[in-house]
């Protein structure tokens, strides 16, 4: 039979949303546009054109950039139905702990483990054994400073974890600051961390 | 009193405590008036009991730089030359505006994993019917795993057999059998150390390895791994009626103590 060209027939949304489909893990746009033989560009044009496609059609997944890749993922208004199935969603939340530490590494990678203690006032080495344990951190070097202690920096699991394409999608810290400047008079941040405590104590067990 | 000391323990740390305090008081951190910090973060801290000592010193450490800190005020400042004179809460100020940062940050990130954990990606699998706590990918283990978990097990600890042998412990597999089989019905499912504690003898690491291969010969139980060489999970696998009906039935007592270790006896009835 004669073997028509690879593309022949189907449109490139149609070849990029068979690529993603296929695949667990996100894929690069590089990488989608060698496999599909298009440039990244395209694939970029392809991936929001398909997201609105779907959206128009109510469907019930969205193309995200996750961890420098593409992804398809559920709609978050789906989650409960998805849990209902078994699947354990937001089960493994981490402790105030664990997510206070790692917004640290997140921001001051790469980072020595006495330079997070002294910003949060507490030894951390449970909390960064998790979180290596977990991959959302790693060791990435030393510091060549006394001891050449070592450094840590976040993973693309990280990344993944978070739903975040990279870390230039994190605030920037002057952003934070503008937020901060209401903070003195207002107690809500309060209320919403003691709420967290509260909480997460059952989390916690399950994850450490 | 005793209110107290549960909701310290919502405070990560001292910083966690100062932050709290500043904000109930609605204090301005470019001018905190230390002396009154100080006091209140002292009352907090001695109502630290239930504490562990690594936690405690590092509300401790924090007390006594506060305390530092509020001697330093009072001392006169030198006259005329004002701008020589430095702040002694200049840096303790930095220190709180950097905290109080990354606590947002970390608020701001906890919204990012509740969003991201809602929006499931590809591929469910069994793994996700089980909350295992370790994330990975589930594998049957071999019955090689097994026996090299019990290796290792036996080499690293050298029998604390007791000197004198009054009391030997003589325990059949089936009766551990049926030990295991109590468990997991609790449990559903045992972490590998949960059956051979610290410190077992070696008599006892054998007759739970020669349980456990009956059982899992019997399709009883199935033994898994998230990854090679990660511990081990013990599994109750779902009877059918048809199969093994030990399963539910009350431990037995042994029937035959006297060296009938032996394969076959397991299977009740």
């Amino acid at each position: 039979m004669n073997v028509e060209p690879r593309m022949a027939g189907y449109s490139k949304q149609t070849i990029v949303e068979g690529l993603l489909f296929a695949s667990v893990e996100p894929v690069s746009a590089g990488k989608l546009a060698r496999a599909a033989e298009m440039t990244e560009n395209e694939v970029v044009e392809v991936v929001s054109l398909l997201n609105e496609q779907y959206e128009k059609e109510g469907r019930a997944f969205r193309i995200l950039n996750i961890s420098g890749g593409y992804q398809f993922r559920t709609l978050p208004e789906l989650a409960d139905y998805i849990r209902s199935l078994g699947r354990q969603i937001a089960a493994h939340r981490l402790s105030p702990a664990a997510l206070q530490t790692l917004s640290i590494i997140a921001y001051r990678q790469p980072i020595a483990r006495a330079e997070i203690e002294k910003i949060r006032g507490v030894h951390v080495h449970g909390v960064l054994r998790t979180l290596l344990e977990r991959k959302l951190i790693t060791v990435c070097g030393r510091a060549p400073v006394l001891g050449r202690p070592l450094l840590y920096g976040t993973t693309p699991e990280f990344l993944r974890y978070f739903g975040l394409p990279d870390l230039s999608h994190l605030p920037r810290e002057s952003e934070l600051e503008v937020i901060l400047g209401e903070v003195g008079a207002d107690s809500k941040f309060l209320n919403s961390d003691e709420h967290e405590g509260n909480e997460e104590l059952g989390d916690q067990q399950v994850l450490m | 009193m005793e209110e107290y000391q549960v909701r310290l323990d919502i405070f990560e740390g001292p910083m966690d405590l100062l932050v709290y305090l500043i904000r109930q008081q609605e204090i301005d951190i470019y001018d905190i008036p230390i002396a009154l910090l100080a006091d209140q973060y002292l009352e907090y801290v001695t109502r630290i009991e239930n504490l562990n000592l690594e936690k405690a010193g590092d509300f401790l450490l924090m007390a006594a730089t506060l305390l530092q800190i509020k001697s330093r005020m009072l001392l006169p400042r030198p006259e005329g030359e004002e701008g020589e004179w430095e702040d002694p809460r200049t840096e303790l100020v930095e220190k709180i505006v950097e905290y109080m940062q990354f606590k947002e940050i970390a608020e701001h990130m906890r919204r990012l994993e509740e969003l991201s954990s809602r929006q499931a990606e590809r591929g469910f699998s069994e793994v996700d019917l089980y909350s295992y706590q370790e994330e990975g990918i589930q594998i049957d283990a071999t019955v090689n795993e097994l026996i090299l978990t019990f290796g290792r097990l036996l080499l690293k600890k050298p029998p604390p057999e007791p000197v004198h042998h009054l009391l030997r412990e003589k325990i059949s597999t089936v009766r551990r059998a049926g030990e295991i089989r109590e468990m997991l019905r609790q449990a559903r499912r045992l972490i590998f150390s949960d059956l051979v504690p610290e410190g077992s003898s070696r008599s006892f690491i054998v007759v739970t390895l020669v349980a456990l291969l009956e059982m899992a010969k019997g399709r009883e139980i199935k033994i898994e791994q998230t990854d090679p060489f990660s511990q081990l999970w013990i599994v109750r696998k779902r009877l059918k009626s048809a199969t093994v009906n030990g399963g539910d039935k009350p431990e037995e007592p042994p029937k035959d103590q006297a060296g009938t270790d032996s394969a076959g006896s397991v299977h009740l009835d």
